[in-house]
């Protein structure tokens, strides 16, 4: 593990020529360039060089202008992806942007976009002026769409640009209702056709710029005859299937559409097999060209948050059945990209026995990930009982290199949940074949629509305790709190635990049928506003019905309802369970005080009163008392069966909520017009509801909103990562002052991995990370126990591990430089710890510590 | 034999600006010794095309006090208006007695870089418009072993270099910058704010405080071209097209701890350069080049030629064959125009505060200087673990005390509408 780039140079520079650490020359000096540029403030798009496919073109006369107008969205949207891949490609732009450029040492073409999730994006306009009044009303604009779903990239390398176009052309004529469709599909896929060629020929100008003998011209003349051929026709070798995907993924991401890679091995290694048979490419060779698609994947990374552009407005990304403002916690996704690569796992078959999937590509993905020092492409792997060791002794040297990758992922507790959640519409093949995005999120790849709403396990417990009011503002203000859910029982008249429960539960059912309420209202609007005729044309269903992704015409759609907090809310049970009901060591009404002051923070002082602002009168002391003794309650995530449990009834509840809720009668009339709208001759449509338990990055963003918990944690202070275990408190010390212990909440693997091995697990096919961070000097041969432990069901359905010492982080806080290459788990991706803001970089120091 | 050639002069209308590369030697040795060749050897080690640097070297630094692109833009015109004139300027034979002799030139040269600052500053602002125009491999400094200062906190927007033959030329220059007399007559220039000058001086046998010779291996035209060729920016170096034809500055101000090296023995001071004190001569047990120089180095890691922390066994390990880039050692070399300082005594103490005002141009400054900096200099592992850093520093003979990168732009001299860094302008 390196800190730095300079100790990463210095120790390739050790190494004998074929080390296996060592990239080849031409990766080292693309790697060498990108480092430099990590550290540079990325240059970006100016708004008004975007602008609009037709409002103040002058370059257009007014007639064009009016034609334009006139043109149905959908076609105006295909026209704005190929205006868009004009603005970019115009060296006058490109210049100022950094958005066209070709390096002699590349052998992967195309430029990935500054656009991450945190910073936002540019897309040129195709809206009329009324058009988009009418569509902020819904909070949506041409800048809408969310991606976050997995493409068929594999359709993309066997059958080509153009082969797709003349189906299109087909089916617009067999199918006049849908040739507005059709026809955006078409012009889409020019444009991308299109923006390749673009690139064929800057490598041509690039190469005439380079001294006779450079033997890098003979390199670029091939990857411009590559982006001539590709993608318009199907690629024919695995270096044109690496550049069809490539140059595919950067239009993707150009277009507002930031969508991940999926089952990349499974799609290369058909290509990769067929070149060594033909004996047109070595494993040395396919692994140079995986290095340079990882680095073109990682190179628009940031290591200083100063640099960090926001380009969000109120209608970004908006997730598909959302209403309202898109505000989300962009502080913490400067460097996610969603580029998420699946790998490993079982093939998508029917059969009664699950096949391993992993092949050589599957190894050469972690060797990329392994010995370049990169943020992004996220590593997915799958692993199941039969995945060979192999994988897994090269998956733990790689999460021992420090970059958190790969994410593991166990197939038979993800499938389950899969085929729970899709209630008999999800195939066992289908479910087989599922990726991951955004974060981890998996779907069926290449199938799939999908969205995401949290349920706040925590808030729960807050408004179980408080009269459906939140805690985090009680006080002067708004006194019990923010009221949000039914008026329960206040807390004295909850006299047994399982009342207390029944309550979580009412709250629990009314956040469920609120979020499938919205989704049935909200499903579809965006069709009119942000259609997604690129995305459509790789997203199964779309084509065979005609319809575009936004408008219903996926194969399957996934909606995943997140419960998030729950090692705080079990945390808070247990110690609400044992010192209240069962050792009455305090009242629930006391409890309640100190915690609607946040542990007395909130206190009024006046005329030598200490008193709270409403409910009854606790002192300081007390209220100090009793924090100190929830804080020393046992947590869930360390193997303590009294705890976990309360977190895994937490999670069936949640299960059977979800299902409930949605077969309720209430929803049936919206479900059944929304079926109505949405059935076709091909499919029908099914919502699947994939349960999940996921923060993301957002942990401390969903920490803000709660009041403190009775845990022992402050009100408004970060919760846990997803279903990890709990950081320490933000007011206590990550290193204990005591000279010896490394990190003040220790644990092991294997006692954790106990808090995860239940069937709750297998009902939450969306998935559930465990986070753990891992000392720098954890022993391989340990790791790799621990992984065939998770491979083989005796953990939860993922886990990640960020590897570093407490001393490494506080380190790196005071000197950022030396350790620009520590990189943490996000929750969902792979993030440089320097480029973090303090508040992330605390919360990450506070994460427990697991030892050997 | 002592054969006097007309010194060369600095070249205004060529492509690079002037006071990197020039004066130059020509390659070609003078008509005079066409039929001596004694000489004729003596010249190619000594000369042919090589630079032939002015005695004095005066190093400024200073920060823009402007806050938009247009008023940056005045501001770099007018700058290269006073540089032009002071380039140009003939000596003055003002209040000059009748028989004393002056020459016809100084040799006047000054040599404008930007720091990364200019382009963005280090608080990720963009200040002036320009940072898509940043040379690729320009940023601040980073600090390295032997540094006893934040480059980060010493970094400027602009150096200047001034060199001549004389030393009150070099001082009437730098006043001019620093007490705003460089603008328009009459009126206090503000727009600069001087933040450094260092004075230094150049010895006719080229010794350095040291008493080695400093750069005796340095690059030089007649060999291929090379001095241009490591030097300045091509089309295909993948920098911004306004920077071709500019070149990457380091530097750096070194002190030398005299006393303590003084004390070593000479046959000491040989192995920890590397070379033998009066000669010059490499340590290796094979050597190369004009007049034998040049050291070889078969194996990186073989003692038997010279202690592997030996300064320039550390600084150009000179192995065969291409390294994980793919790029040959001596690949990585730069022109190093150093010239010693004499600041009197350190302030408040009674040591002498001397060294080098070291200067290394490059065509790639990550490539050429930062690459052998950090991962052969100042790698204790290099060339295998354990070895050490460069002894010269890991003994504290030396240590760094300021320095930055910059940027040269091309020249500014070779039309009368040219100005410092125009290119950064034009839209």
């Amino acid at each position: 593990m390196h800190h730095n780039d300079v100790d990463y140079w210095r120790y390739l520079t050790s190494l004998h020529t074929g080390h296996i650490d060592l990239p080849s020359p031409r990766v080292c000096r693309l790697l060498e360039r990108i480092f430099q540029r990590w550290k540079e403030k990325p240059l970006w798009l100016d708004e008004n060089d975007v602008g609009h496919l037709f409002l103040d073109r002058n370059d257009l006369s007014e007639e064009e202008r009016d034609e334009l107008a006139k043109l149905p969205v959908s076609i105006r949207k295909s026209l704005a992806v190929k205006r868009m891949f004009e603005v970019i490609t115009n060296p006058f732009i490109a210049e100022k942007a950094g958005s066209f450029s070709v390096d002699p040492d590349e052998l992967v073409l195309g430029t990935m976009p500054p656009f991450s999730v945190g910073q936002g994006k540019e897309f040129v306009l195709y809206l009329t002026e009324d058009e988009r009044l009418t569509a902020m009303l819904s909070y949506l604009s041409e800048r809408s769409p969310m991606g976050h779903i997995v493409p068929n990239h594999e359709r993309a390398v066997t059958v080509g640009f153009n082969a797709i176009i003349n189906d299109c052309e087909k089916l617009a004529a067999k199918n006049p209702d849908q040739e507005n469709f059709y026809t955006s599909v078409k012009l889409s896929l020019e444009a991308v056709i299109f923006f390749a060629s673009q690139y064929a020929e800057e490598a041509k100008r690039v190469a005439a710029t380079l001294p006779d003998g450079d033997a890098r011209i003979s390199s670029l003349i091939a990857a411009a005859q590559r982006l001539i051929k590709i993608p318009a026709q199907k690629p024919d070798t695995f270096i044109e299937a690496v550049q069809c995907i490539y140059i595919l993924h950067c239009a993707f991401h150009w277009t507002a559409e930031i969508v991940p890679i999926g089952r990349l091995d499974q799609i290369l290694f058909p290509f990769y097999e067929r070149d060594v048979r033909n004996g047109i490419l070595t494993p040395t060779a396919a692994q140079e060209i995986l290095d340079c698609f990882w680095i073109k994947l990682g190179e628009r990374a940031m290591l200083n948050r100063r640099h960090i552009e926001n380009r969000c407005t109120a209608t970004d990304g908006v997730l598909t059945g959302f209403f309202g403002s898109s505000n989300y916690d962009q502080g913490g996704l400067a460097n996610q990209w969603m580029q998420q690569i699946t790998i490993g796992g079982v093939l998508p078959n029917d059969e009664q026995y699950v096949t391993d999937a992993s092949n050589a590509v599957t190894r050469m993905c972690i060797q990329s990930s392994r010995r370049l020092p990169l943020n992004s492409p996220t590593l997915d792997l799958r692993v199941h009982t039969d995945t060979p060791q192999d994988i897994l002794e090269l998956a733990a040297q790689t999460l021992l290199s420090g970059g958190a990758h790969p994410v593991l992922l166990n197939d038979d507790k993800i499938i389950k949940g899969l085929i729970e959640g899709g209630a008999g519409k999800i195939s066992l093949s289908a479910a087989r074949n599922y990726a991951c995005d955004g974060c981890y999120e998996t779907m069926i790849a290449g199938e799939s629509e999908f969205s995401f709403g949290f349920v706040s396990a925590p808030e729960l417990i807050e408004k179980a305790l408080n009269r459906g009011a939140g805690l985090a503002a009680a006080g002067p203000i708004h006194l019990i709190g923010t009221k949000d859910s039914w008026r329960t029982e206040a807390a004295p008249d909850i006299t047994s635990w399982d009342k207390f429960l029944k309550l979580i539960k009412e709250h629990m059912v009314l956040s469920c049928h609120r979020y499938i309420n919205t989704l049935m209202l909200n499903y579809g609007n965006k069709v009119n506003v942000c259609p997604s005729p690129l995305l459509s044309a790789f997203i199964g269903g779309c084509i065979e019905s005609g319809r575009d992704l936004t408008d219903g015409g996926a194969r399957y759609h996934v909606f995943s309802p997140l419960l998030t907090g729950i090692s705080t809310a079990a945390d808070s049970l247990y110690a609400i369970k044992k010192l209240v009901f069962e050792e009455k060591e305090l009242s629930l009404t006391e409890l309640l005080t100190a915690l609607s002051t946040n542990w007395g923070a909130g206190l009024i002082h006046s005329n030598e009163n200490v008193l709270p602002a409403l409910g009854i009168a606790v002192s300081p002391k007390r209220i100090d008392e009793i924090r100190t003794l929830c804080n020393d309650q046992a947590k869930f995530g360390f193997g303590n069966k009294e705890v976990d449990v309360l977190a895994w009834d937490l999670i069936n509840t949640f299960c059977d909520c979800v299902h409930n809720t949605f077969s309720s009668s209430v929803h049936q009339q919206a479900y059944k017009a929304l079926q109505n709208r949405y059935n076709n001759s091909v499919n029908t449509f099914d919502i699947s509801l994939i349960p999940g338990v996921g923060t993301f990055e957002q942990y401390m963003f969903s920490g803000s909103f709660l009041g403190a918990s009775a845990d022992g944690r402050r009100s408004g202070d970060a919760i846990a990562s997803d279903l990890s275990p709990a950081p320490v408190h933000r007011d206590i010390a990550a290193i204990p002052a005591n000279g010896v212990s490394r990190h003040a909440r220790v644990g092991t693997l294997e006692k954790s991995f106990e808090s995860y091995v239940d069937s709750s697990m297998n009902r939450l096919g969306d998935g559930a990370p465990a986070d753990y961070n891992l000392p720098e000097d954890y022993p391989v041969d340990q790791l790799v126990a621990r992984l065939r432990d998770f491979a083989n069901g005796n953990g939860g359905s993922i886990s990640t591990y960020t590897v570093a010492d407490p001393a490494t982080f506080a380190n790196a806080q005071k000197d950022p430089d030396s350790y620009n290459l520590l990189r943490v788990r996000m929750g969902g991706w792979t993030e440089f710890f320097i480029c973090l803001f303090p508040e992330h970089q605390e919360q990450h120091r506070r994460r427990p510590l697991f030892i050997s | 034999m002592i054969i006097n050639f007309p010194l060369p002069q600095p070249i205004v209308n060529g492509p690079f600006q002037t006071g990197i590369t020039d004066p130059q030697w020509p390659v070609s040795p003078p008509e005079i010794i066409l039929d001596d060749e004694a000489a004729k050897e003596q010249y190619a080690f000594e000369r042919a095309g090589r630079i032939d640097p002015q005695n004095f070297l005066t190093v400024v630094t200073a920060n823009v006090n402007v806050d938009t692109k247009e008023s940056l833009c005045s501001l770099f015109k007018s700058l290269s208006s006073f540089v032009k004139a002071q380039i140009t300027r003939l000596p003055d034979d003002n209040h000059i007695p009748v028989l004393k002799e002056i020459p016809k030139t100084w040799r006047v040269t000054i040599t404008v870089g930007l720091g990364s600052l200019l382009f963005i500053t280090a608080d990720g602002d963009d200040r002036f418009g320009i940072r898509h125009l940043k040379p690729r491999w320009l940023r601040t400094m980073p600090k390295v072993t032997g540094d006893t200062f934040d480059p980060s906190k010493t970094a400027t927007d602009l150096i200047f270099l001034i060199s001549s033959d004389h030393p009150y030329v070099n001082i009437s220059i730098a006043r001019a910058l620093s007490q705003g007399n460089w603008g328009q007559q009459g009126i206090k220039e503000k727009r600069i704010i001087v933040k450094t000058i260092d004075q230094g001086f150049s010895r006719p046998d080229r010794r350095e405080f040291l008493r080695f010779d400093d750069g005796i291996d340095n690059l030089s035209n007649s060999k291929d071209d090379e001095l241009d060729k490591f030097v300045y920016v091509t089309q295909s170096d993948g920098e911004p097209a306004w920077a071709t034809n500019g070149a990457y500055l380091a530097w750096r101000k070194i002190r030398e701890n005299l006393p303590f090296w003084e004390a070593f023995a000479n046959h000491e001071q040989e192995k920890m350069i590397g070379r033998k004190k009066d000669s010059g001569v490499p340590l290796s047990r094979e050597v190369s080049g004009p007049s034998g120089m040049a050291p070889v180095y078969p194996n990186p890691k073989d003692k038997a030629d010279g202690p592997l922390t030996a300064h320039i066994r550390k600084v150009q390990p000179r192995r065969p064959g291409t390294d994980l880039f793919g790029v040959a050692d001596l690949e990585r070399r730069f022109l190093r125009r150093g010239y010693p300082y004499f600041d009197g005594l350190e302030t408040g103490t009674d040591k002498i505060a001397c060294g080098l005002l070291f200067l290394a141009f490059t065509r790639n400054l990550r490539k050429q200087f930062e690459w052998p900096v950090e991962s052969w200099q100042t790698n204790p592992d290099f060339p295998e673990p354990g070895t050490g850093i460069d002894i010269m520093y890991g003994s504290g003979v030396l240590s760094n005390v300021s320095g930055g990168y910059y940027f040269c732009p091309p020249s500014f001299m070779n039309d009368k509408d040219a100005f410092l860094g125009m290119a950064l302008f034009k839209h």
